[in-house]
């Protein structure tokens, strides 16, 4: 028997460290950069201004204790202070004000993801339209987007600042379709169904008159939702991009300014969000698998 | 098509890619505020100007300058990196495997661009531009792309290829670089390490668009005396939006992008098992 377990167990591990660990590497990374932390966010600074800004926003310790600040009050839900995007603004609210719509764009993306996967396993979706998701897929979503937010700009609300579902659901086609998010699913899917198809267990349950999905299922499933958590994760990055370009108010949006302007505070929370979600599908994942492994493969009724 | 025909297609459209770059002019023109409008590349040949009276060959130029090397390198790390991953699944060294499964896992399971993104902002101004992003994005790809050789490398029989092959006479370093490399996993490498020069362009066109839109902030991916591809796109988006006749500049920023695929297209066909 191959080791199966150690990836399971790799990914359930990351799954529960992660979220503490990449916080603590930004801040390691803002104390590895070349000059003194306090400097470098405020360079104009000086006098008992510096020392006071330096005492506020955790920089007097060394990373360990900012770490540990930004830890202690985020698990009591306070992420701090922004100190440059909406300098004095709290991070949680200005988090909260973009999560709702990341969210929506990221969970609208995934779902057409999953419906491709869906489809495809069931065989409805027929060869023309596969070449064509395919086609459309080879356009990067800086493409799209850009083809998407001028349609939006001249046609639809030309005026409006806020961000309407009409650009969340745009954002969500252009993540779901473009750069081969959704034609790459539907190819490893195919590729898995049948590869596995072929194998003799599946043409004697054929012969039987059962179903090849569900007779597949059991050994594909950890596959398949290898192969969908990939997708899901490039889909987190590609919507930092597209909720810029759209100009959606969102996390991603959040990130990249907080980042060009050296906001740390929002920079940590925004990147506790990625990777918390990174996380739940990886704990999504691993129990998959686990699951798999434990109650069907091994099961004297299951497969294999 | 023949596999020649899509290894010369790949190699014309590398050159067209690649090659502007050695011609760049070190700065841009300074943007004419006199200028009524942009020109198209009747009036101004051979490609145009922007609407501020730059020429819009000095973009391409400079843009190919700007991706052409940090992709080719992150291209170049992604496929060593994905041919370590598949020659490891044909040995029996598992402990190394399992270290690499764990770093695979704990690279695979960041957000690229997140992670990309903080990379760059911590890094010292003189570090700054495309190279750093290319490199932390091959190395965030690779643990797929090894994933992918290994998968190919294991479907093959693995370790028992590889003792099979000793049987019949071969040596190890050929069954390693001729069978196993050559014959088996050249496909994948060639097509992971295509995808991710696309990428890194692709990447470096976003971002650098995203700067740009913001006026207040510096630019990611090079100096604020270049303009890459993303401002051929930047321009040619006012013909879409506000009707301004900048319509020759979308179609100059579409074709690269056109040309970026059809040159990853080529080589992975090029590069595909008999």
């Amino acid at each position: 028997m191959e080791r199966w377990w150690i990836r399971p167990v790799v990914r359930l591990v990351l799954a529960v460290a992660l979220p503490f660990l990449v916080p603590l590497l930004i801040a390691g990374m803002i104390w590895a950069m070349p000059g003194d932390p306090a400097s470098n966010v405020c360079p104009d600074c000086s006098g008992e201004g510096m020392l006071q800004m330096i005492q506020d926003r955790n920089l007097d310790q060394g990373p360990l204790h900012f770490y540990t600040e930004w830890m202690s009050s985020m698990v009591s839900g306070d992420f701090g202070r922004s100190w440059s995007f909406q300098s004095g603004e709290e991070v949680s609210y200005l988090l909260k004000s973009g999560v709702g719509f990341t969210l929506k764009l990221f969970l609208l993306g995934a779902l057409l993801i999953l419906a491709g996967a869906f489809l495809t396993a069931r065989g409805w979706i027929p060869r023309w339209l596969k070449s064509g998701i395919r086609l459309v897929g080879l356009l990067p979503g800086l493409v799209l987007s850009l083809a998407a937010i001028a349609v939006y700009t001249v046609y639809i609300n030309p005026s409006a600042m806020e961000t309407t579902w009409t650009q969340v659901a745009m954002g969500a086609l252009i993540l779901a379709i473009a750069d081969a998010a959704l034609s790459g699913t539907i190819d490893g899917v195919d590729e898995v169904i049948e590869t596995e198809g072929r194998r003799r267990y599946v043409q004697i349950a054929i012969l039987r008159g059962e179903g090849t999905l569900m007779n597949i299922l059991p050994n594909t499933l950890p596959g398949l939702v290898g192969q969908v958590r990939a997708r899901m994760l490039s889909l987190l990055s590609a919507a930092i991009i597209i909720e810029m370009i759209l100009k959606i108010n969102g996390v991603g949006e959040l990130l990249v300014v907080g980042a060009l302007k050296q906001d740390f505070p929002l920079v940590m929370a925004c990147t506790f969000f990625y990777v918390v979600i990174s996380s739940m599908m990886l704990l999504l994942q691993a129990v998959l698998e686990i699951g798999v492994a434990l109650f069907i493969r091994k099961s004297p009724k299951g497969v294999g | 098509m023949s596999r020649r025909v899509a290894l010369a297609i790949f190699l014309v459209g590398m050159a067209i890619l690649v090659l502007p770059g050695f011609f760049a002019p070190e700065f841009l023109t300074a943007k004419d505020g006199s200028v009524q409008g942009a020109v198209g590349p009747f009036a101004a040949p051979p490609l145009g100007t922007d609407s501020f009276g730059r020429p819009l060959l000095d973009f391409v130029q400079q843009g190919s300058r700007i991706v052409a090397g940090p992709s080719l390198i992150a291209a170049l790390i992604v496929m060593i990196l994905g041919a370590f991953g598949g020659l490891l699944a044909c040995t029996q060294s598992n402990r190394l495997s399992t270290a690499v499964q764990v770093i695979g896992e704990i690279l695979g399971a960041l957000p690229r661009l997140v992670v990309v993104i903080v990379v760059v902002r911590v890094l010292p101004e003189e570090w700054r531009g495309l190279m750093p992003i290319a490199i932390a994005w091959a190395l965030l790809t690779a643990p797929g792309a090894m994933d992918e050789a290994a998968s190919v490398a294991s479907r093959l029989g693995g370790s028992r290829f590889v003792e099979a092959m000793r049987a019949h006479g071969f040596s190890r370093r050929r069954i390693y670089l001729v069978h196993i490399l050559g014959y088996n996993l050249r496909p994948v490498l060639i097509r992971q390490a295509a995808e991710t020069f696309a990428q890194v362009i692709f990447l470096e066109m976003a971002l650098s668009y995203v700067s740009m839109m913001q006026t207040d902030i510096s630019e990611l991916t090079h100096g604020s005396q270049e303009e890459g591809w993303a401002g051929i796109l930047y321009d040619g988006y006012s013909y879409l939006a506000l009707n301004e006749p900048t319509g020759h500049s979308l179609l100059l920023g579409l074709a690269l992008v056109a040309l970026v695929l059809i040159v990853v297209r080529s080589v992975v066909y090029a590069g595909r098992a008999r």
